[in-house]
């Protein structure tokens, strides 16, 4: 056959993909690995990316280029620096580095999970995650919440 | 060299085509990755697609440069085989390249 579907790429062959199609346009969709992003984006869930029409905001998840492994990454901007932008998993207590922002490439518009889609941990309430991930008390918050869910 | 085979096809084997605005192509790691853009979304978890050898010899040669006729001519000519089973995977690619919309006529 000389046009076969095509294995999903790797990782490190995502952000080329991306780019490309993000720079005609268009929204670029894909599957998420990893658990950086729990509880707000799992391992397996289908990611939208959106190209940029303005800067980052404190909050967004955005895709860019990882500032140390070079490859896609969907993480939450914890602090801004005029063009540079600080990132961070949401379930991971080491932020990823400064980036730039001629490596963001889009900005996460929709979450896929089970054939539905989930926003929390897109909107308005991306700014209080933010904050909290900054400061690391995210997780402390939805341990408690998690404790507390329990006795109801 | 002129092929003396003129193989079945739904399109006028003098037409010129071109691959469509509405994809995204691109050689990572050797390979012809193509991307589809479908209501304004490139989708790489359902729709992408990559060539064989033969399929990738094909497209390059649908450049907007060439008709269908000389695209098989100059494959025959490069593997030196039968114009009919060229013909045959010329037609079956650029048939299954528009009914996908990936490829545009010029």
């Amino acid at each position: 056959m000389t046009l076969a579907p095509s294995n999903r790429p790797s990782s490190g062959l995502l952000f080329p993909l991306a780019s490309e199609v993000l720079a005609t346009g268009a929204k670029f969709r894909f599957r998420a690995r990893g658990g950086s992003m729990m509880p707000f984006i799992l391992d397996g869930d289908v990611l939208t990316i959106a190209p940029l029409s303005n800067f980052p905001l404190f909050g967004d998840v955005v895709a860019f280029r990882h500032p140390d492994t070079r490859k896609l990454t969907v993480h939450r901007v914890v602090r801004t620096d005029k063009i540079m932008y600080l990132m961070q998993g949401d379930a991971v207590n080491a932020a990823d580095g400064w980036v730039h922002a001629a490596d963001i490439i889009g900005r996460v518009v929709m979450i896929e999970r089970a054939g539905s889609s989930v926003h929390f941990g897109l909107g308005a309430e991306r700014i209080a995650i933010a904050w909290m991930r900054r400061f690391n008390f995210l997780w402390r918050l939805l341990r408690i919440i998690g404790r507390a869910m329990r006795y109801l | 060299m002129k092929s003396s085979y003129t193989a079945p096809s739904t399109f006028d084997q003098t037409t010129v085509f071109v691959p469509s605005e509405d994809i995204v192509v691109r050689e990572i790691e050797g390979e012809l990755i193509l991307v589809p853009i479908a209501a304004g979304v490139g989708d790489a978890e359902d729709a992408i697609f990559t060539f064989n050898d033969t399929g990738r010899e094909i497209w390059q040669r649908l450049d907007g440069k060439r008709t269908i006729q000389q695209v098989i001519v100059e494959l025959q000519a490069l593997y030196d085989a039968p114009a009919g089973g060229i013909a045959e995977d010329v037609s079956g690619l650029v048939s299954e390249l528009l009914r996908r919309n990936m490829l545009a006529q010029k």
